[in-house]
C-alpha cells in the first residue's frame, strides 16, 4: 500500500503551500533570495525536503510486493541502521572508510593544491604541468584501478591510490582556475606597493584563492567517497563498501540501503563541518559576498 | 633616502619624453610629453576611454613605453617602485586583510632604509580610529577610500596615483575626501596624480590640469589652476572658477 507514502507528500504539499502563500517565495529568483529567508522558514524548508525525500522513497517503496525487488520502507532501513549500529559493525565499516579517505585525500589534497597554486601563479610551472595535468585528467580514474592492482595489491596502499588518483588531477586544475581567477589589479596593487614575486604569491594569491580552493576540496571531498567505494568493492575486508558488497552478496537488502545511506549522511556531516570551518576561517570572503 | 628635504627642494619628479605605448595593433598613448615638480596635486583628464588609466600604469611602471622615456626621480622608470603608490579604481585595499593590516602592509618597503608612517599616526590621520579591525567590505564607500589613501601614503612615498578614486561616492562624502586628501597633501608634501572625469574635483584638488584628446591620450593642453590651498566649495562663486571650468569644458 502506497498510502503512507502518498500521506507523507500530502503533508509536504501542506507544508509548502499554507506558510509560504502569501510570501511572493516562488516568486523570487533563487539567487536573490538566497540568505534572506528567516530561520524558521529555513528550518521549516528543511523539514519539507526531508520529508520530500522519505515521502518519495515510502512511495515507490509501498509499490512492490514483498520480495527481493522489493525497496525497503524507510522504518525497516532505520531498523536495519539501528541494528547494524548497536552491533557496532556499521561504526567500524564507517572509521575504516573515513580512515581511508582521511588518507588518501589528504594526501592529493596537499600535492594538488601545492601543484596547482605553482602551476597557477608561475608561468613556466603553469606550461609544464598543465599540459601533462590535462592529459591525465580525462583519462577515466577508474581506468587506473586495474594497474594500481598490479602496482599495489588489493591492500590499503591500493586503496589510498585510488583516491589519490582519483581526484587529484582534478584538484589541480581547479586549483589553477582559481588561481587564474585572481583580479590581476590585486597582483598589481601589490607590485606597486614594491612587493617580490615571492612575497605576491604569499601575501596575495594564496589569500586571495583559499577560500575558493576550499570549495574545490569540498568538491572533491564528495568525489573521493566514489573512487572510495569503488577501490571497496574489489579485495576489501572492511569498511562501507565491503558492507554494501556483503549485503547485496547475502540479498540483505535493508542492509545495502543503510550502507548506501549512510556515505550520504558522512558526506552532508563532513560537507557542513567544512562550509562551517570556511566561514569562520575565511570571514572576509563571505562578507565580500554580501556587498 | 632624504625625505624631508623634498618638502623643500623643487624638482621635476616625474618626467614623460615622447611617450608612446601600445596594445598590440592598437595606439593608446602617442608622443606624451609632460613633467611634474615636487610637491604638486595634478589631475589628468580626458574622455572615457581615451587612454588615461594606462598613462597611470605607465606612470606606475607597470608598463613600459615602447617609444619614449617615463623618468622618475631622473632615472628610467622600468619597475615598480615603493616611492611610488598606485590606488586603482575600483581595488583600493586587500579584502582578506583588516584595515590595520592593510595599512601595514602598505608600509611594507623594498628597502629597509625607507621611512614609514607609524601605523596609529596614521589611522588617526585618515581618520580611522575605532574601524582598525574591520575588513574592508564592513566599511563605508567614504572609509574605503581613507583607507586606500591610507595604504598609500603608509610608506610615505614621493608620488601616489589615483585613478577615479572618489567617483563611487555622493557628494557629501567626495566633499569630505577632498578635504582629507589637501590636508595630506599638506602633512605631507608629496606628489598627488589623479584621474578624474570631473571637471570639479580638478579645480578643486589640483594645480596643474593635464587634458587629453579622444583617444590615443595625447596632450590637448595643461592648465595651471592658481587658487591657494586649502580650496573648498565657496570657489563655485568665483569668476576664476568659472573661467577654468568652462575651459576645461571645451577642452575634452
Amino acid at each position: 500500500m502506497a498510502w503512507i507514502g502518498t500521506l507523507i507528500l500530502f503533508v509536504v504539499m501542506v507544508l509548502i503551500v499554507v506558510p509560504f502563500y502569501n510570501r511572493k517565495l516562488f516568486d523570487s529568483l533563487s539567487s536573490l533570495s538566497k540568505g534572506k529567508l528567516s530561520r524558521i522558514d529555513g528550518v521549516l524548508l528543511w523539514i519539507v525536503s526531508s520529508l520530500l525525500f522519505i515521502g518519495v522513497w515510502a512511495f515507490f517503496s509501498d509499490l512492490e510486493p514483498e520480495g527481493v525487488n522489493k525497496i525497503p520502507s524507510p522504518l525497516q532501513t532505520l531498523s536495519a541502521g539501528w541494528r547494524l549500529l548497536t552491533s557496532g559493525k556499521l561504526l567500524s565499516e564507517a572509521m575504516v572508510s573515513c580512515l581511508r579517505i582521511v588518507v588518501g585525500f589528504v594526501t592529493a589534497s596537499l600535492v594538488g593544491v601545492s601543484v596547482g597554486l605553482i602551476a597557477g601563479s608561475f608561468l613556466i610551472a603553469n606550461r609544464i604541468i598543465q599540459p601533462i595535468n590535462s592529459f591525465l585528467r580525462y583519462i577515466p580514474p577508474t581506468a587506473f584501478i586495474s594497474l594500481l592492482i598490479v602496482y599495489f595489491g588489493v591492500g590499503e596502499t591500493y586503496k589510498y591510490a585510488v583516491i589519490f588518483f582519483g581526484v587529484i588531477f582534478f584538484i589541480i586544475q581547479m586549483v589553477i582556475d582559481v588561481v587564474e581567477d585572481i583580479d590581476r589589479r590585486y597582483v598589481e596593487m601589490a607590485l606597486t606597493t614594491g612587493y617580490s614575486n615571492w612575497r605576491v604569491f604569499k601575501e596575495v594569491i594564496l589569500p586571495a584563492s583559499l577560500p575558493r580552493v576550499f570549495d574545490v576540496l569540498r568538491i572533491n571531498l564528495s568525489a573521493s567517497w566514489t573512487f572510495l567505494v569503488a577501490a571497496e568493492l574489489i579485495g576489501a575486508q572492511s569498511g562501507l563498501g565491503h558492507l554494501i558488497a556483503m549485503s547485496q552478496r547475502y540479498l540483505r537488502i535493508d542492509e545495502l540501503y543503510v550502507g548506501i545511506l549512510s556515505f550520504g549522511l558522512i558526506g552532508v556531516i563532513t560537507d557542513r563541518g567544512l562550509e562551517l570551518a570556511s566561514r569562520s576561517l575565511f570571514r572576509w570572503y563571505y562578507l565580500s559576498l554580501k556587498q | 633616502m632624504v625625505l624631508p628635504e623634498l618638502k623643500t627642494v623643487a624638482m621635476a619628479i616625474i618626467q614623460l619624453d615622447n611617450v608612446t605605448f601600445s596594445y598590440g595593433e592598437n595606439e593608446i598613448v602617442k608622443d606624451v610629453s609632460f613633467s611634474i615638480d615636487m610637491p604638486q596635486i595634478v589631475s589628468i583628464m580626458g574622455p572615457s576611454g581615451c587612454g588615461k588609466s594606462t598613462l597611470l600604469h605607465l606612470l606606475s611602471g607597470l608598463e613600459l613605453p615602447q617609444a619614449g622615456k617615463c623618468l622618475f626621480e631622473g632615472k628610467i622608470l622600468d619597475r615598480p617602485s615603493s616611492n611610488l603608490r598606485y590606488s586603482f579604481q575600483n581595488f583600493d585595499s586587500f579584502p582578506w586583510r583588516t584595515v590595520r593590516e592593510n595599512l601595514l602592509l602598505g608600509g611594507a618597503t623594498s628597502g629597509d632604509s625607507q621611512e614609514v608612517f607609524n601605523i596609529d599616526e596614521l589611522i588617526c590621520m585618515v581618520g580611522l580610529e575605532g574601524h582598525e579591525g574591520k575588513y574592508p567590505s564592513e566599511l563605508s564607500g567614504g572609509m574605503r577610500k581613507r583607507l586606500a589613501l591610507g595604504r598609500c601614503l603608509a610608506a610615505k612615498p614621493w608620488v601616489i596615483l589615483l585613478d577615479e578614486p572618489f567617483s563611487s561616492l555622493d557628494v557629501d562624502a567626495r566633499q569630505e575626501m577632498y578635504a582629507l586628501l589637501q590636508h595630506l597633501w599638506d602633512e605631507w608634501k608629496c606628489v598627488f596624480i589623479i584621474v578624474t572625469h570631473d571637471v570639479h574635483e580638478a579645480i578643486i584638488l589640483s594645480e596643474r590640469v593635464v587634458v587629453s584628446k579622444p583617444l590615443p591620450f595625447r596632450v590637448n593642453d595643461i592648465i595651471d589652476i592658481s587658487f591657494s590651498y586649502p580650496r573648498d566649495d565657496t570657489l563655485i562663486n568665483t569668476r576664476e572658477y568659472l573661467l577654468y571650468a568652462s575651459k576645461l569644458r571645451l577642452l575634452f
